[in-house]
């Protein structure tokens, strides 16, 4: 756990809307241990890390999907395994979960109405944000990707829940839906506590804290304001070299300097991005003229940029050690 | 609660009558499988029809006599049955399925009996009845009266004559119940779970046990649409004796419910902790398909050895078969199929305890 997250997570542990001393589980040969988590009640918490770090892992274990040993899980002020196995408690529980598939033979009105009768209110908010009418007599198994992940969401946010818990929510959706989804949670579902995993920059950017999983362990846990500092700062750079003899010479110089937070490969070969804060630009400009470097893009650090460095595994130990 | 358990049945029911290979293996296929039985054994127990043809003196007192009696003998004996043929319809000597008997010239030369060895069992069967009769028929014409020497006595009065028809109809009756409570059940949790339909289910605000309980009763119900649909089919469209509308038939209703609800715990236990659909149905499988040939429903087991007869007694579908075909066909009392009726029970609280309490929700 970073040091720097431990002070914030002990305060926010006593209001958390979920939250565990332990959770440790193994399985084949991954395995997942974590000594404390807590998502705050109300915040939007964005948990991010590469494939296969754990994301769902840490997921599935609260909801108890997982056998791990896990020390005092409260879920809304309520011991994990209780929370689980009460229908009242239940009720205050919305899940859209990764790879979960209804019966291929029911329709969507059907998976509707067996949703309204176990939260006996829905939201005509939420129907019709997702645009649920045009899909209800669809066969499920008629449903593109899309589609299914409208109804998933729908299942899940339909009767306003206390708790979201969303993995990977707008993987599918278009623009248009993914912005009502947006909108959803910051206007109908505001209060509510969400935890989502997320893959976009646009997911991170709705987010206030964050939760970093990598390695089978989380990173980080506050702010996400704060981390997106720590990690990328204020600006972006990427710098186009010519030769990679060029670009270890870029390389070391821009680490070198106080300015720079971090620097990593570019998307391309011959290509480095460097993140840092109000001085990045004079370091690249003075790097102009000493390097001799013809081309260079400077702009805002992005969430997109954090979530990057985020599920970058070879960044990841140089961004909390720095 | 109510609300839901009903709106999940509703969904089950639904979802079972548009995917079209349930309704083929629930609806269909048991009425294909008693027409092709039927066709292929007949509806009585008879072993078949053979040709019986005279010869030699066939008109001397005696074979005159043996003649009326062998034809009274086949009159009455539901096991074989002949056809009364002449010499010239017997075909040639070559002809396998008939039987000739030569009535002798001289008093004291046997009368023959001649048909192939090598003949079916309807062939040798007739060959008996034939001897019977004769030595009887000659017994008599000799001053001995064959009842001072054996005669048969009914030792099954109460029960009624056995009936292909019946058996057939009874047994595919409760395969079909085996492929709805067991194979699609199985199947149907097996495919919950690999698709990870549970993991959201568990995180609804309802008891799990309604899940189960929601698949479970709709299975019931296609049950008795399958038994219904059958038993009409066999009643009117086979013209085999069944006693729909009779007490009998009410009787039975309750074995039929417990047989479901066994076979039903069976699927659920069989899929309680498979991981995937694939590892789900090979132990369906091989529960299946033993259960099916060796539960006397559509294959008789007639010649199974003697330590293999006492097997029988905890095969839990056998005693589904011998509870259900005593009450409907035989017209028994429940405390005459007390031991059948309680190894259901057993093997259904069993199987059900069992498959709750391993009942595991998503593939940890």
């Amino acid at each position: 756990m970073n040091a720097l997250a431990k002070p914030a997570l002990s305060a926010a542990h006593e209001t958390a809307a979920v939250s565990a001393d332990r959770i440790a589980l193994r399985a084949g040969d991954f395995s997942f241990e974590v000594a404390e988590v807590a998502f705050r009640a109300g915040a939007w918490t964005a948990i991010v890390g590469p494939n296969g770090s754990g994301k769902t892992t840490l997921v599935e274990a609260l909801l108890g999907f997982r056998a791990a040993r896990m020390d005092n899980v409260r879920i809304l002020g309520v011991p994990g395994a209780r929370f689980m196995a009460d229908t009242a408690q239940l009720r205050r529980l919305g899940a859209q979960l990764q790879r979960v598939e209804y019966a291929d033979w029911l329709r969507v009105d059907e998976i509707v109405d067996v949703h309204r009768a176990l939260y006996r209110r829905q939201s005509p908010i939420v129907a019709g944000a997702l645009g649920l009418d045009e899909l209800a007599k669809k066969p499920y198994d008629g449903l593109s990707k899309g589609q299914r992940q409208r109804l998933d969401l729908f299942v899940a946010m339909a009767h306003e829940p206390e708790l979201l818990i969303l993995d990977e929510p707008f993987t599918g959706l278009d623009k248009t839906y993914a912005g009502r989804v947006l909108e959803l949670l910051t206007g109908a579902l505001r209060g509510a506590t969400v935890i989502m995993i997320c893959h976009a920059g646009e997911e991170l950017a709705a987010a206030s804290d964050v939760l970093w999983v990598h390695q089978g362990g989380v990173k980080y846990q506050g702010s996400r304001a704060a981390l997106k500092d720590r990690l990328v700062g204020r600006y972006r750079t990427l710098i186009h070299v010519e030769s990679p003899a060029q670009e270890a010479e870029l390389r070391g110089r821009l680490a070198a300097d106080r300015s720079v937070l971090r620097v990593i490969a570019g998307r391309e070969p011959l290509q480095i991005e460097a993140y840092g804060g109000e001085g990045l630009d004079a370091v690249v400009r003075a790097l102009m003229d000493s390097a001799h470097l013809r081309h260079f893009e400077l702009a805002p650090a992005t969430d997109s940029d954090l979530l990057r460095i985020c599920t970058q595994a070879g960044a990841i130990t140089g961004a909390i050690d720095a | 609660m109510r609300n839901v358990f009903f709106v999940l049945t509703r969904n089950e029911l639904r979802g079972y009558f548009r995917r079209k290979a349930s309704v083929f293996w629930a609806l269909i296929f048991p009425v294909f499988l008693l027409t092709v039985m039927l066709v292929a054994f007949g509806r009585s127990s008879s072993l078949g029809q053979v040709k019986v043809a005279f010869t030699g003196a066939t008109t001397a007192p005696v074979a005159q006599s043996c003649r009326a009696d062998i034809e009274a003998v086949f009159a009455t004996t539901s096991h074989v049955q002949a056809r009364f043929v002449t010499e010239a319809e017997a075909g040639g000597a070559d002809a396998t399925d008939v039987v000739r008997v030569v009535f002798p010239t001289a008093d004291r030369d046997p009368a023959r009996i001649v048909y192939d060895f090598n003949g079916g069992l309807a062939l040798k069967a007739a060959s008996r009845v034939l001897e019977i009769a004769i030595v009887r028929c000659v017994a008599r014409a000799r001053g001995v009266p064959p009842e001072s020497i054996v005669r048969f006595e009914d030792a099954g009065q109460q029960k009624a004559p056995f009936d292909y028809g019946n058996f057939f109809a009874t047994g595919i009756l409760i395969m079909a119940f085996m492929i709805i409570g067991m194979n699609t059940t199985a199947s149907g949790i097996g495919t919950l779970r690999e698709r990870n339909t549970f993991k959201i289910y568990v995180c609804f605000p309802v008891s799990r046990l309604v899940f189960i309980t929601s698949m479970l009763c709709s299975r019931i119900v296609i049950m008795l649409i399958s038994a219904t649909t059958l038993l009409l089919v066999a009643r009117y469209g086979f013209g085999i004796h069944l006693p729909l509308f009779q007490l009998q038939m009410l009787r039975a209703l309750p074995i039929l419910l417990l047989g479901g609800a066994m076979l039903l715990s069976f699927g659920t236990l069989l899929a309680s902790r498979g991981k995937s659909l694939a590892e789900i149905e090979l132990w369906d499988n091989l529960t299946y398909y033993p259960l099916l040939f060796f539960s006397d429903l559509t294959i008789p087991l007639t010649a199974i050895p003697d330590w293999m007869r006492g097997a029988l007694k905890v095969i839990p579908t056998y005693q589904f078969g011998v509870a259900f075909r005593a009450v409907l066909i035989d017209n028994a009392g429940y405390l005459q199929i007390a031991f059948p009726l309680l190894t259901m029970l057993c093997w259904t609280v069993v199987c059900f305890t069992l498959g709750t309490l391993r009942f595991q929700w998503t593939s940890r």
